[in-house]
């Protein structure tokens, strides 16, 4: 049987492992991980994240 | 580890210091509502998690702190928590301060690696059940209950996890949607068309196109698309370049032009479907209002589930009613307007998309006015347009702000309407212009080629643009997706293996508080729906027959107990540092019998653990304190309030000496020497009253605040008129006694003098010989004339163990 965890340990486990997610841009994925492992995993900084990301792709295309 | 002792001040109900003398104890502790209980489990509570879950309602904010400090103390008066363990390396305080701008903040005492690793640890473990934890997995829906359900065996993380990487994904789709790709790009690959006479696909293909135009006038051939630049540089040096330019801000307008009318056709839309809506809503007037009503119903929901107000009648209009109707009345209407509530939600997101598209008309206003050519006298039929535009978004927005509940009423969509011939007008301006440049050409073949060139690049950058933006908002859109179905896999996957896990578990207990009720093998199911977890329900066997969910058959107390359960398997999964957990006013729905066995539940399965049980409820106090007599890890106390300590423990002398000695033995002069003078008043005010010693007359409550100064002179004058033999022992006694009493007056008021633990140490030491003198440890009573020997003229203890020569 697989050993139980908490709410937290879940969440820690499952960010730990984002990279690992296939079909998932790293730089997004190693984004995210930094917000959650900087306790600023909120809404409005989700989002201003994935503004930051979409400008900074934007840009570097250019 | 267990707690040893918790110390609480100015915090919550709590307003002097408030200490909680443990010794790794468990503890009963009563107290009548109001009385503050709540305000240990909040301490506790912000002293882990840095919130009060309860007190963080969207009027409070910020996890509840602005509400912590207890609101009879100064600014400068400190609040603070302390909590010392077994292990005392983190042993810990944790202080709310007011900084110069008024604003609150949070420090430890100590900051060390060690305790950050504790406390992160203990984040991952259950440490407090409250009673609106359990009302609220009871009375929930099927979805909500999962949300209740995790709150119970600590799986909010998840929950919260998963709401916003779904808000995450939302909001790159919005954004997918109100730029309307396709659109944009199918417009401009009909401007390439219309230049270069072919659809072309690639770059390559444009810049062989380009080469092909360029060729007869015998420039050099361009390789790379940023090259392109270059050349229309080359082209500027001509003499028609002025013209050129011009031909291509109007054909740039009329493009942007046509672009608007597609989105003009979609603000339309969205209006009409907004108005609709909108006006939907506002049908049902009555309960629109009672939206509003729900905020105090959450409140009034709130108050009852953390048990602040327990009277069984409404607080509001006094009606008679029970706890439990009035919280299931409360649940049932607010469950009512929760689709109208989802509906109004509905539409507030329906303006944010709307915002969206309002905000893609607006950038292309901005490129029309950012040209050089805007402002030029000739233009003004486009400023005039770009006015009316600007007006009409104005117009637009007015109405999106309006407020469903205040304003009530939104114009009609035939009011905003966008005037007729508006768009066309300026189309037809543009082409006049367009065609009148034309003839000021002066023919070359050169200028013929720049304008293909010029327009057809501007037409495929922006393809290019698009496209690429287009795929970056795909490609996160994927990623986000991807995760998203990950963390759905893993929350399944994890919730069954605890459910699983505990199954046994959940019937052992049950089958405890419950014996014989036929009800057995209960099962905790998740429903899933497509990909995605949408809720939790229980099944179980009722009378041998299979049913679901549990509020068909079974009782509140029944569900009360299947929550306590939950929480307990918890407890045992997951604490593996902490020993100790809370469980505040948690048996309310309980009837008489669950009682009983709930209390040999915690006493036999949980004896190992601390337990820190709060109640209200006077009988099971009373029930729960027969049982836990006489069983040395268990402590029972009452809490109560008054008004000028705040929260407080209803404490006995003895109980104040047990808490001297505890910070005697742990150095701890945090309030120590107020509680050894509070201790020898205490005293003197029963041996002078054995003694019969006389104090000036002094009406009512102003006899309770004789000081201790008083009481010994009048002792001392009662001595002096004893035998030598009497007088000899005590009198030196008390001198002592007068003099360290000085640390106790220093230290209790403000003074510069600060006493040492040294100090404190002696005076204690002084304070229990004098207390030994006239206390028999044998029989545990203090020497009184009551029990005057007039043969030996001596007066005694009740045993006898304890005499003085004694002047009758």
């Amino acid at each position: 049987m697989s050993e139980i965890k908490t709410g937290k340990e879940i969440v820690d486990e499952f960010f730990q492992e984002i990279l690992e997610i296939p079909n998932v841009d790293l730089e997004i994925a190693s984004k995210i991980k930094e917000l959650y492992e900087s306790s600023k995993f909120t809404e409005t900084n989700l989002k201003n994240l994935l503004d930051e990301i979409i400008e900074q792709k934007k840009e570097e295309r250019k | 580890m267990k707690i040893k002792a918790i110390t609480i001040k100015g915090f919550r109900g709590v307003k002097d210091q408030f200490d909680l003398i443990l010794n790794s104890k468990s503890i009963l502790l009563f107290g009548d509502n109001g009385s503050g209980k709540s305000s240990i489990t909040d301490a506790i509570e912000w002293f882990y998690y840095d919130k009060v879950e309860h007190l963080s309602s969207e009027e409070i904010g910020k996890g509840g702190i602005p509400a912590l400090r207890n609101i009879h103390i100064p600014d400068t008066e400190e609040s603070y928590v302390k909590i010392e363990y077994t292990d005392s390396q983190f042993n810990n305080s944790k202080k709310l301060l007011i900084n110069k701008k008024g604003i609150i903040d949070k420090r430890f005492s100590k900051d060390s690696e060690d305790f950050k690793k504790y406390l992160y640890e203990t984040e991952k473990e259950r440490l407090i059940l409250r009673y609106s934890d359990l009302t609220k997995f009871i009375l929930s829906s099927k979805a909500d209950r999962l949300k209740d359900f995790s709150k119970i065996i600590g799986f909010e993380n998840v929950t919260k996890t998963k709401e916003l990487l779904r808000k995450g994904i939302n909001y790159i789709n919005q954004k997918i949607k109100s730029k309307n790709y396709e659109s944009e790009i199918s417009q401009r690959e009909r401007q390439v068309m219309e230049k270069l006479d072919e659809r072309i696909t690639s770059e390559d293909r444009f810049i062989e196109k380009i080469n092909e135009l360029i060729q007869p006038l015998g420039y050099e051939k361009i390789h790379t698309f940023d090259e392109i630049s270059n050349l229309l540089n080359k082209f500027k040096q001509s003499d028609d370049s002025i013209i050129i330019e011009k031909r291509a801000y109007y054909e740039d307008v009329i493009n942007k032009t046509n672009d608007l009318k597609n989105r003009f056709q979609n603000i339309i839309e969205n209006y009409k479907e907004y108005y609709r809506k909108f006006n939907d809503l506002i049908s049902k007037e009555e309960d629109l209002k009672q939206i509003i009503l729900s905020e105090l119903w959450k409140e009034g929901l709130n108050i009852l589930e953390r048990g602040s107000f327990k009277e069984n009648k409404c607080p509001l209009c006094f009606q008679q009613k029970s706890q439990e109707e009035l919280i299931s009345e409360i649940r049932e209407r607010l469950s009512e307007i929760e689709s109208l509530q989802s509906r109004k939600k509905e539409l507030e997101d329906k303006k944010e998309n709307f915002q969206e598209i309002i905000n893609n008309v607006r950038s292309i206003i901005v490129a029309i006015k950012s040209n050089k050519y805007f402002k030029e006298e000739e233009n003004l039929p486009v400023r005039n347009f770009i006015d009316y535009v600007e007006n009409y978004i104005k117009r637009i927005n007015t109405e999106l702000s309006k407020d469903i509940i205040k304003d009530m009423e939104l114009r009609g969509p035939e009011e905003l309407i966008l005037k007729e011939g508006v768009l066309s007008e300026l189309i037809d301006f543009c082409n006049t212009q367009y065609g009148n440049l034309e003839k000021k050409l002066k023919g070359k073949q050169i200028l013929e080629v720049q304008d293909k060139v010029l327009l057809s690049y501007n037409a495929f950058k922006d393809i290019l643009d698009l496209k690429k933006e287009k795929e970056i908002l795909s490609k996160l859109k994927t990623s986000l997706e991807n995760i998203y179905n990950k963390f759905i896999e893993k929350q399944k996957e994890e919730l069954e293996v605890f459910i699983n896990y505990f199954s046994q578990k959940i019937n052992e207990y049950y089958s405890y508080l419950h014996p014989g009720e036929r009800v057995n093998n209960i099962e905790i199911k998740l429903i899933g729906e497509e990909d995605e977890l949408k809720g939790l329900t229980m099944e179980y066997d009722f009378y041998d027959t299979r049913v679901s969910p549990p509020h068909k058959y079974l009782s509140e107390s029944h569900l009360n107990s299947l929550g306590i359960i939950l929480f307990l398997c918890s407890v045992e999964a997951f604490n593996k540092l902490n020993k100790f957990f809370i469980l505040d006013d948690v048996i309310s729905s309980f009837d008489t019998e669950h009682r009983m066995r709930l209390s040999n539940l915690l006493i036999d399965k949980f004896n190992d653990y601390q337990i820190i049980l709060l109640t209200h409820e006077r009988n099971w106090f009373d029930l729960m304190k027969t049982l836990v007599k006489g069983k040395s890890n268990w402590s029972v106390n009452i809490i109560k309030w008054t008004e000028e300590k705040g929260t407080c423990l209803d404490q006995k002398p003895s109980d104040l000496k047990k808490l001297i000695q505890y910070k005697v033995d742990n150095n701890d002069i945090d309030g120590l020497p107020n509680d050894i003078r509070k201790y020898l008043e205490n005293i003197l005010k029963i041996i002078c009253e054995k003694l019969e010693v006389y104090v000036k007359y002094r009406s009512n409550e102003k006899n309770e605040l004789r000081m201790a100064d008083e009481l010994l002179s009048c002792l001392q004058s009662k001595i002096n008129k004893q035998p030598d033999t009497t007088k000899n022992i005590i009198t030196p006694v008390i001198s002592n006694v007068k003099s360290s009493k000085f640390v106790g007056n220093r230290g209790s008021h403000d003074s510069s003098f600060q006493p040492t633990i040294g100090d404190c140490k002696a005076f204690w030491d002084d304070i229990t010989h004098f207390e030994s003198l006239f206390f028999c440890e044998k029989c545990k009573q203090y020497i009184s004339v009551e029990f005057y020997d007039n043969v030996n003229k001596k007066i005694r203890c009740k045993c006898g163990n304890k005499t003085f020569d004694w002047r009758d």
